[in-house]
């Protein structure tokens, strides 16, 4: 299992800042429309109870749809963890160092993508729509020098203060990438002169 | 004409089949890729409590069906 506190290729003084998933609404949104799915068969039964008994005292045909009930439910069951595990695996992280962008596509496609913090150029949030601005869930994009690729941080909490948030990182993060290299620069100079 | 209602269990072993392996492929993702918390170990462990008293529930039932009987169609 993946362990936050060994995050890959994770450097000593490395804190993670934020660790996003969807709103929580997402699932919740998914969870009742599975609900909804649930009462079909009662319902079915419910329509043969009153409009077609027939079929329930036949047995071969009680056994079809008994069979016909448990697969339906066993494929139910299946697909809202799938769906659950679809919302639970994507993940996006920022760290003191990176934003690090994790995202399950179906069962057997895993994008995992990793982006320097002094290498992003440009931090948009967006929350578009009536649900979004009440539930304050929204998108954040982050453009990164040297790709035409925007990570999007998908219907996560708190859009405008992540993008903020972000935006004060890679600002410090770039301060200390200027000093690090004004030091290399003198140290070069230093050594050129002697 | 007559059809063994016996098929309609080999079609929902079938399907029990397929589920069986569509779960191992989940669990074993929920193992391999996701955060080692409380909320994932309790979310499978539910997911493999209900799948399996769905699959009990089922035996039950399919123990007690008389599988020799036949459709007669013509």
């Amino acid at each position: 299992m993946f362990r936050l506190k060994y995050l890959p290729h994770k450097k000593d003084d490395e804190q993670i800042v934020f660790f996003l998933r969807r709103h929580w609404f997402i699932i919740i949104k998914i969870i009742f429309v599975y609900g909804i799915l649930a009462l079909i068969p009662a319902l079915f039964y419910w329509v043969l109870v009153n409009g077609a008994e027939i079929w329930l005292n036949n047995e071969l045909a009680k056994t079809f749809l008994v069979l016909l009930g448990f697969t339906y439910y066993l494929f139910w069951w299946l697909l809202l963890y799938h769906a659950w595990l679809d919302y639970y695996l994507d993940i996006w992280i920022v760290t003191s160092h990176r934003v690090i962008n994790i995202e399950q596509k179906g069962l057997f496609n895993r994008f995992i993508a990793e982006h320097k913090l002094f290498r992003i150029q440009d931090v948009v949030s967006k929350q578009q729509g009536m649900l979004p601005t009440l539930l304050n869930y929204g998108e954040v994009h982050i453009q990164t020098a040297g790709s035409e690729k925007t990570v999007v941080f998908e219907q996560v909490s708190r859009p405008h203060y992540v993008a903020q948030e972000t935006i004060k990182l890679v600002e410090w993060r770039k301060q200390i990438v200027a000093k690090t290299m004004e030091k290399m620069e003198k140290l070069d100079e230093m050594e050129g002169i002697e | 004409m007559e059809i063994p209602i016996i098929i309609f269990l080999y079609l929902y072993l079938m399907m029990v089949t397929f589920f069986i392996l569509f779960s191992i492929f989940l669990v074993y993702h929920a193992l391999r890729f996701g955060t080692a918390t409380i909320t994932n170990l309790f979310t499978m462990g539910l997911f493999l409590a209900v799948a399996a008293g769905i699959l009990i529930s089922s035996y039950a039932y399919i123990s007690g069906v008389d599988w020799e009987l036949v459709i007669k169609l013509f």
